[in-house]
């Protein structure tokens, strides 16, 4: 077991609306084996991208833990200090977001390479393997150099999802890396994280595709009003009970 | 690295209860009972080797007064900070060791270029200085270390003997970096660090200045009124209001998950 989520909830207060709170999640439960990939899905609303950012710490725990065995021991995610989750997203946990969010003017390929070179790895090999990887996403060669702030939702997400993965982190979150590609550029980066990632890496992501789904995880986890409704085996998986 | 405790700054003849009849509490800053100013007060964060952390807030609400205690700018009313390379609060400090600090272990980028830059000098005689306050003495030498800061700090060395004031606004800023840089400090304090920048000037200095920030691990603090250059910065955010440090956490988590109420109405008013 890699990632160990007990009884996670998150509310959130709105103190512009007069102190109101709106529940993200409710008391979510569940564990995952290094290796495994577990889909995330539901409806708009239901708590997926809540989870996920539970679990990157981008929004914090209102109660509950996420345990994550690290190669230098066990982090609970949920209250651990800032600084190890730093450094813990600085060495094993990755997180492609829905949008790209970078400091303007920085050519593709650099948004790719930092978080590399920000671990160590020297520049130039860090470009290569960048455009390696958004030549596997077949990004055409010539926007390489350009500045992602003009490219489409897709060419955009396509830089985004190279630069989550190119570090090879052990544990990995996708908010809808796909959500934007036409069938055979999707099919290019689920290709992508079967060939480039090792097969000990973890990923936790969601989608709403069902083939992709079908084709890429191991379980799949239901999210339904902030709640865990089922976790089952991908073979076992019917869409049509979600509704 | 760097260690701050009870940060305060008061402007004016305290009465010695500013401090409890300030602050957010209140939602003010000047006190009641003398008139005195609490620019900022019961500051703590610490801060390790090449991290980043952010401190945002309105005007007004000390962010400014904070970075300027920390570069040794301005004298603090009270607190302890304790950095590696003094033995001792830095903010008791005599005038020698001051001097010390900041020729070599703190840089600054002001948020006016006036304040940093004497810009009737050549740009590379501003850098030269601070060099030459560090004890460097060889011509070639210094002349040879400019060089190389303006082309990290991406200034055409072609200018160097130029006077700063015929330099655009974004090479000014840059030559403020170089200048902040010049003697490795272990701590940079940037205040503003795109304030009155063109739109595209801003990104090739907030991305210079963190490739620069990453390859020589220096610890920084970003003073900024605006989200968007803390957000792509600082791995770390202090939020203050009314003087006080009201939220801190990690920056994408203040960003999306803000707590305090006025951080949730600094976030929501972002354009």
């Amino acid at each position: 077991m890699i990632l160990d989520i007990d009884a996670v909830s998150k509310t959130f207060e709105m103190h512009i609306i007069d102190g109101k709170t709106v529940p993200g999640l409710a008391d979510v439960s569940f564990s995952v084996d290094g290796g495994e990939f577990v889909a995330v899905v539901g409806e708009s609303g239901s708590g997926k991208s809540s989870l996920l950012k539970c679990v990157y710490r981008t929004y914090e725990p209102s109660t509950g833990s996420i345990r994550f065995r690290t190669t230098d021991g066990e982090v609970d995610l949920a209250t651990c200090s800032d600084r190890e989750v730093l450094a813990v997203r600085g060495s094993e946990l990755g997180y492609a977001s829905q949008f790209l969010d970078e400091i303007p003017r920085v050519p593709a390929v650099d948004v790719v390479a930092r978080p590399m070179w920000e671990q160590g790895t020297d520049r130039e090999a860090a470009r290569e393997r960048a455009r390696e990887l958004l030549a596997a996403l077949d990004l055409p060669v010539g926007l390489f150099d350009a500045y992602p702030a003009t490219f489409s939702g897709g060419e955009r997400q396509r830089v985004n999802f190279a630069r989550a993965i190119a570090p090879r982190p052990r544990l990995l979150l996708l908010d809808e890396p796909t959500s934007a590609l036409d069938p055979e550029t999707r099919a290019s980066a689920l290709d992508l994280l079967g060939d480039y990632l090792p097969a000990s890496t973890t990923v936790l992501g969601v989608f709403h595709n069902y083939d992709v789904v079908r084709q890429v995880a191991d379980r799949v986890l239901v999210l339904d009003d902030a709640r865990l409704q089922r976790v089952v085996d991908v073979a076992d998986y019917d869409p049509e009970v979600l509704a | 690295m760097l260690n701050v405790s009870n940060a305060t700054k008061i402007y004016g003849q305290s009465c010695g209860e500013c401090i409890d009849h300030t602050g957010p509490a209140v939602g003010d800053n000047q006190c009641p009972v003398c008139g005195s100013v609490v620019a900022c007060a019961d500051v703590d964060f610490g801060l390790h080797d090449g991290e980043v952390l952010g401190i945002v807030g309105e005007s007004g609400s000390g962010k400014s007064s904070l970075a300027e205690i920390l570069a040794l700018d301005s004298d603090a009313t009270a607190g302890d900070v304790r950095y590696d390379a003094y033995d001792g609060n830095l903010l008791e400090t005599d005038y020698q060791a001051r001097h010390e600090l900041r020729n070599e272990h703190v840089g600054m980028v002001h948020q006016h270029v006036r304040d940093g830059l004497e810009l009737d000098f050549s740009g590379g005689g501003n850098v030269a200085e601070k060099l030459l306050a560090a004890g460097w003495r060889h011509y070639g030498d210094v002349r040879e270390r400019v060089e190389d800061l303006f082309r990290e700090t991406e200034v055409p060395v072609s200018r160097m003997d130029d006077a700063t004031e015929t330099y655009s606004g974004g090479m000014q800023r840059r030559v403020q970096i170089a200048k902040a840089i010049a003697n490795d400090p272990g701590l940079v304090v940037l205040d503003e660090p795109t304030t009155g920048l063109d739109v595209s000037v801003q990104a090739r200095v907030l991305d210079m200045f963190r490739r620069l920030q990453r390859e020589q691990d220096v610890a920084t603090v970003v003073v900024s009124h605006d989200l968007g250059v803390v957000r792509l910065l600082a791995d770390r955010t202090l939020v203050m209001r009314h003087g006080r440090v009201i939220e801190s956490g990690l920056t994408d988590r203040i960003m999306e998950d803000p707590h305090h109420e006025y951080t949730q109405t600094l976030i929501n008013s972002a354009i």
